[in-house]
């Protein structure tokens, strides 16, 4: 993992007045290396999608502390007026909603080429084969025939799937997806994913998935981020998350899961709810929903616990119990 | 999914264009027909008026002073002998080009500064907002005599009194418009793909607002019509002797008893085309928004 190619460090997001923040996301930090794909996985309120806006500077908010590094230059120390050029050339994002997120009075060609001539594709006909070339490559049926068509034509599963043309046409180092199948129905929802993980093997780009659906990130992701309360709680490969889960939050997420065998059994829930953003000052900000808890949990934050060599988490109880050594020092 | 089977998409050919709309809208009611050919008319008379006019609007004869309608003077003659009918249709210039400068001026400056206070937000917005209260506070035709007293007559003050009554209605429509357009999806796409702020106005947020901003533009040309015949009425808009239909019922009222003729053909052109022009707009707003005629 020497070559990161995003690397958030101790990332901060706060909004509201300066005076009285609301801390949104609070300590961030993981990395993405080139061509790998991370998994972002949390409830809603999480402060995952609030994550993913701020490496693109999309967001209403402040970062407040930390670092997003993308190939070593920290995106935010960059002026404004040079987001544009790494928007869609280096890091591409998609969307929740494919029904909105297209110019509903632009034919779907214009604005996949539109990405490519803002990206220097300046020749007429280059941009024109390239359009069709990447909405065949996403599973338009006759692509060129389809490049006059207007997004009211398309499905919500075809519009996705142009969505991701025009994310990749201009071959990003990192695909940022924010929930992309979460509006899309099942069968459609597994022909999305089967296209992001093509498009990733032809282009060999890095993905960032958000979802809060540990299968969806289990089919495309081989690391994995829990997220809870605007903190990274746990962090591993996503075959050791599957198996041996150490934080409790994780754990929970795991169990609530909907499993054949267990066809009979009332569907497990974690007890509450996701607590509001700003309002754990101290202290474990899982604790009041946790089986595990101890007045420690209270009291004190934990801090991110080397449970193996691709994996952590922030939990003090399974930390003592498994004998875990405080990660960071080596970072 | 295979290229053969395609079940999700219906053939392009089925979805109706926004022209098959607008014809289907226009000739699916006997009324805008109406409206359109009145329309129509209105603007061929403007542009012909030194060919179909009888008569110098201006050349008066002692001989034929108030005359009723005849077969020389179809519209009756004035207290100046001057033959009705002419000074109308050379009056049409005057509505026709009012009636569209200034909409259109109006329309371009009013975009511009809503959708700017719309997407910016912010002081921005405030202070342009805080100017359109301002201006929206007085009715348009009050609005019009403060700024022609300011000013005085002619042809460029009028059409400049008439922008400026009529830009806080398009900056508010356009800055409403754009404040809900800024919140679609495809606008923060259109920022993750790169693009910058102006060619996303342009391009993502203007043509997203159209449709209110044309609606609104074909119902303001009937309101200019009408405004600047009430300026000319009031002495403030086109100046005698040159005809507009304002004047012509300004000095008709003078000679009420000698000939009621000039403000019977006056008003009812005024009446006539403002009606088919409200008609029209009313038209072109169910052809871009189908939800709002059902």
């Amino acid at each position: 993992m020497t070559q990161d190619l995003l690397r958030l460090t101790d990332v901060t997001v706060e909004f509201g007045p300066p005076k009285s923040p609301v801390r949104v996301v609070e300590g961030v930090s993981f990395s993405v290396g080139k061509g790998e794909s991370v998994g972002l996985v949390g409830e809603s309120g999480s402060g995952k999608s609030v994550t993913s806006l701020a490496i693109m500077r999309l967001i209403g908010g402040r970062v407040a502390k930390g670092r997003i590094e993308f190939e070593g230059r920290n995106l935010l120390d960059l002026p404004a007026a040079a987001l544009p050029a790494i928007r869609g050339r280096d890091i591409a994002m998609i969307f929740q909603e494919p029904m909105s997120s297209l110019n509903p009075l632009m034919t779907v060609g214009d604005q996949v080429a539109e990405a490519l001539l803002l990206h220097g594709w300046h020749n007429r006909t280059a941009r024109r084969k390239r359009t069709i070339e990447m909405l065949d490559l996403v599973g338009i049926p006759n692509a060129e025939g389809r490049l006059g068509a207007y997004p009211h034509q398309f499905s919500g599963g075809m519009r996705q799937r142009v969505m991701i043309a025009m994310a990749v046409a201009c071959e990003p180092k990192l695909l940022i997806a924010d929930e992309p199948t979460t509006a899309l129905d099942v069968t459609i929802q597994a022909q999305v994913l089967d296209l992001m993980k093509k498009v990733r093997r032809e282009l060999g780009m890095a993905i960032l998935l958000i979802s809060h659906d540990l299968g969806v990130i289990a089919d495309v992701c081989e690391r994995v981020v829990v997220m809870y309360a605007g903190r990274v709680v746990e962090e591993a490969d996503i075959r050791t998350i599957l198996t041996r889960p150490q934080h409790p939050y994780t754990r929970g997420l795991l169990r609530s899961v909907p499993r054949r065998s267990h066809e009979a059994e009332r569907l497990y829930q974690i007890p509450g709810s996701v607590p509001p953003a700003g309002s754990i000052r101290q202290g474990c900000p899982f604790r009041d929903r946790c089986e595990l808890a101890v007045p420690r949990c209270a009291e004190e934050m934990p801090p991110m616990f080397r449970f193996g060599p691709s994996q952590s988490a922030a939990c003090w109880v399974t930390a003592a119990a498994e004998g875990a050594t405080q990660a960071g020092a080596a970072a | 999914m295979t290229a053969s089977t395609d079940p999700v998409l219906p053939p392009l050919a089925s979805q109706p264009s926004a022209f098959t709309t607008l014809r289907r809208v226009i000739f699916d009611r006997p009324a805008t027909i109406f409206a359109l050919a009145i329309v129509v008319l209105f603007i061929l008379v403007a542009a012909l008026a030194p060919l179909i006019a009888p008569y110098d609007p201006l050349a008066q004869s002692i001989l034929d002073v108030n005359k009723p309608p005849s077969a020389a003077h179809p519209v009756g003659t004035d207290q100046f002998g001057r033959d009705v009918l002419s000074r109308l249709i050379y009056g049409s210039r005057n509505s026709l080009i009012f009636g569209f400068v200034s909409p259109v001026l109006a329309a371009i400056f009013g975009t511009t500064l809503g959708v700017v206070a719309g997407y910016f937000g912010g002081i921005v917005d405030r202070i342009i907002s805080r100017i359109i209260d301002l201006l929206l506070a007085f009715p348009e035709l009050l609005l019009a005599i403060l700024i022609a007293a300011v000013l005085g007559g002619g042809f460029w003050n009028v059409v400049a009194v008439l922008t400026v009554a009529f830009t806080p209605g398009f900056a508010r429509v356009a800055r409403a418009s754009t404040l809900a357009v800024k919140q679609e999806p495809y606008i923060e796409a259109a920022v993750a793909v790169g693009l910058r702020t102006p060619m996303i106005i342009l391009r993502h947020v203007v043509p997203n607002i159209a449709a209110p901003i044309v609606v609104l533009t074909t119902l303001w040309i009937a309101s200019a019509i009408r405004l600047e015949a009430s300026l000319s009425f009031l002495g403030i808009g086109t100046q005698p002797p040159n005809p507009s239909w304002g004047n012509i019922i300004r000095d008709g009222l003078n000679n009420l008893f000698g000939s009621p003729w000039p403000i019977i053909g006056a008003g009812a052109l005024i009446t006539l085309v403002v009606l088919a022009f409200n008609l029209l707009g009313d038209a072109v707003r169910d052809a871009l928004d189908p939800e709002a005629s059902k």
